[in-house]
């Protein structure tokens, strides 16, 4: 099919031709052996009239010309066969029929004859109608309805033709945008009051667009915030390196100088290829039941080892909740949120995990260290951000990327995410609120 | 008179609007174009022109019989270059790169012989009424009539052909095209039996079920040859036709359809050969 419109316009048409048609064709034929009945009927009237004339009455064999139609003729015949009455133009000797209605050729033309006999007068009339004038007569009677339904039939078919393009604007109106858009240009399509066939159409074509926009402005700010961060410990290190190289006496000083701008470098590299990994394109469409209070209670045994380091206090508070989710990524979620509040809080800081099930799930992970101000809390979870720089006053170096991993999953978890006061009004508290899931779950 | 120029109009038209159509969509699924399309139509309408034009020396030909055996070479040929024609889109179909050039000659050929013969009979009924007034009325009307039945049954039968996935759609215009054939010599064979080149007979007449004048039967006419009381010979002739062309088409299916699958399972013997 090449042309949507194209085949509608000719299969309506086509449909509709057809139907209009056959039924024109139909009513001529019903019409015209319709007519013919009533001809018949009026040439039986005709025959009974004559019959019942008193031919002592009349005062010469022959009716007038006058009053004869050469369209019919009659023969008042007796029962010896004499003429007794005939009309104009009309053979002189008896026309051969039968009683009843005949067909005949007589004069150069087919004619119509009925034929009636009174036995009581010994007489019978023959009357004959020329058939070639009845049915053409039938016929133009017949057309005067047959020929309009043809008549309006060009005009239907532009109406159509009409009508289906207006009904077909909206898919010509998305097509011209799509068919002119740049290849940069990631804004919306905009229809006028798209018809419902079409929105859901306009709609996820809106959503890919907007996706992919976004994908777009996020590689692309991905790529230039990347290369800067990583461009600060590769300057390090090439300067310790020339330093050790330059003064070999001073070569085990640099190389200490070094390790943590290479520890910085490795973190960094890993928290990137995470990011990686929790991209909507990459992220499985199956969510599992994962029991929350169950779930922190392993990561907290898995992490405990670096509190207990710290002389860090955690503790797991709240109840029992099951959210839908991505095991994988919960986990990176929960122990980057544990690592923050380990690396920014001092030792011998108290750290909490909370859950509270509810109208929503509620996970938060709130602490009494050093908190950041007011101002920062809505960037803490853009790329590459650290509150107070580049070293926080905690001394703790960072890439920037944990809570933004952190608020990558919690939207691929349709949740929410949102940074208040911790405990006793210090500190900090993540709070992630997931969706309740489906009540029919079973739990993990 | 508007009755009798339905049914003259619409047997005319539906004949060569049914080879159209499946050539269209035969065009179609073999990635050929139809720009052929339109100066075949306009060449076919003057052939049949000048056809009329000549019918009453031709008709004098072969005493007296001239048009009965030329109408009977015509539709040999058709009944011929049809299958052959489907024949050339079956390969193509599965060789998209095979020239085009005869497979488009076969259409216009067939296209023009097509028009030529129909558009002819329609001529001379036109213009052996028109100069009648009294009958111009009923006559416009019905040639309307059976114009507009021929082109949308035509149409139909052109997005039905198409409607079909690939695989059942060959074989859907292998058989239509296969009717067609037998049908046209069905009528060869009457234009024979008329010139008393062939015998007469009668198997058996079913115009009291389907009569030759009504629409239905017209549609089958021209789709398989319908005729109410065929001869021996138009029934041998039909059968041995629609049987042959059959085979011939789904061979060229079935060639068509092994080469693909040794092009699938020897990829490499393909492009080497292509290049």
């Amino acid at each position: 099919m090449t042309s949507l419109r194209r085949f509608l316009i000719i299969s309506i048409l086509a449909v509709f031709s057809l139907g209009t048609f056959l039924a024109s064709l139909q009513g001529y034929r019903s019409s015209m052996n319709e007519a013919q009945a009533i001809f018949d009927q009026q040439l039986r009237a005709s025959a009974e009239r004559l019959l019942d004339t008193p031919i002592a009455q009349l005062s010469t064999p022959a009716a007038p010309a006058s009053d004869i139609d050469n369209a019919s003729v009659f023969q008042l015949i007796d029962a010896n066969g004499n003429i007794l009455w005939r009309s104009s133009r009309t053979p002189t000797t008896p026309i051969s029929a039968e009683s009843g209605f005949s067909e005949a050729n007589f004069g150069g033309y087919r004619w119509r004859i009925f034929s009636l006999e009174n036995e009581t007068q010994s007489r019978r009339v023959v009357i004959a109608e020329r058939s070639d004038l009845r049915y053409r007569l039938a016929e133009s009677v017949v057309l005067q309805s047959v020929i309009p339904v043809l008549l309006v039939l060009p005009a239907t078919a532009l109406i159509i033709w009409l009508i289906i393009g207006y009904g077909l604007r909206s898919l010509r109106d998305l097509a011209e945008q799509l068919k002119h858009k740049a290849t940069d240009d990631f804004s919306a399509i905009n229809l006028e009051s798209p018809p419902d066939e079409l929105a859901p159409v306009v709609s996820a074509v809106n959503h890919s667009l907007q996706r992919l926009g976004d994908a777009f402005e996020r590689e692309r700010r991905f790529s230039a915030d990347a290369a800067h961060e990583l461009r600060t410990p590769i300057s390090a290190i090439s300067m310790h390196l020339h330093n050790g190289l330059a003064q070999p006496e001073h070569a085990a000083e640099a190389l200490t100088k070094l390790a943590p701008d290479v520890e910085r470098l490795s973190h960094l590299v890993e928290q990137l290829l995470l990011l990686n990994r929790t991209t909507a394109e990459t992220f499985p469409s199956q969510f599992l039941p994962i029991e929350l209070q169950k779930f922190c209670r392993e990561i907290i045994a898995k992490l405990y080892p670096e509190f207990a380091k710290r002389g860090q206090q955690i503790a797991l508070l709240g109840e029992s909740a099951t959210i839908h989710g991505d095991r994988f990524t919960l986990q990176i979620l929960i122990e980057n949120l544990l690592r923050n509040a380990m690396k920014y809080c001092p030792n011998g800081a108290q750290i909490e995990i909370d859950i509270r099930n509810s109208k929503t799930v509620t996970l938060t992970v709130r602490d009494n260290g050093p908190g950041i101000e007011d101002k920062d809390r809505e960037r803490i979870f853009e790329r590459f951000y650290r509150a107070g720089g580049d070293r926080h006053n905690s001394g703790e170096s960072g890439c920037g990327l944990g809570l933004s991993i952190v608020s990558r999953i919690a939207e691929l978890h349709s949740a929410k995410l949102s940074a208040g006061k911790g405990i006793d009004h210090q500190g900090l508290a993540i709070h992630v609120d997931f969706p309740q899931p489906p009540k029919t779950k079973q739990e993990s | 008179m508007l009755s009798t120029s339905v049914i003259i109009l619409l047997r005319e038209v539906l004949e060569a609007v049914l080879i159209l159509s499946l050539f269209m969509a035969s065009a179609q699924r073999s990635g050929l174009n139809n720009r052929w399309l339109l100066p075949a139509i306009g060449i076919g309408l003057l052939a049949s022109i000048g056809y009329a034009s000549q019918l009453s020396t031709i008709a004098n030909l072969f005493d007296g019989v001239g048009q009965e055996i030329f109408d009977a070479f015509s539709l040999i040929l058709l009944s011929v270059l049809l299958p052959l024609t489907m024949y050339g889109h079956f390969i193509r179909v599965k060789e998209n790169s095979r020239p085009a050039g005869k497979l488009y000659a076969l259409m216009i050929g067939v296209t023009i012989i097509a028009i030529a013969r129909e558009g002819a009979e329609i001529y001379l009924y036109l213009s052996a009424f028109i100069p009648s007034p009294e009958l111009r009325n009923s006559l416009f009307a019905g040639s309307a009539i059976g114009v507009g039945l021929g082109f949308s049954v035509g149409a139909l039968f052109y997005f039905w052909l198409g409607s079909f996935k690939e695989q059942y759609g060959l074989r859907i215009n292998a058989i239509i095209a296969s009717l067609i054939a037998a049908g046209m010599i069905l009528q060869a064979c009457k234009m024979l039996i008329q010139a008393d080149w062939l015998p007469d007979g009668q198997v058996w007449d079913s115009s009291g079920l389907i009569a030759e004048d009504s629409v239905l039967g017209q549609l089958m006419y021209a789709l398989i040859g319908y005729e109410a009381s065929p001869a021996p010979v138009q029934i041998a002739a039909y059968f041995i036709v629609l049987l042959s062309s059959l085979a011939f088409l789904f061979s060229g299916l079935y060639q068509s359809r092994t080469k693909a699958e040794k092009d699938v399972n020897h990829p490499q013997a393909r492009n080497n050969h292509a290049a």
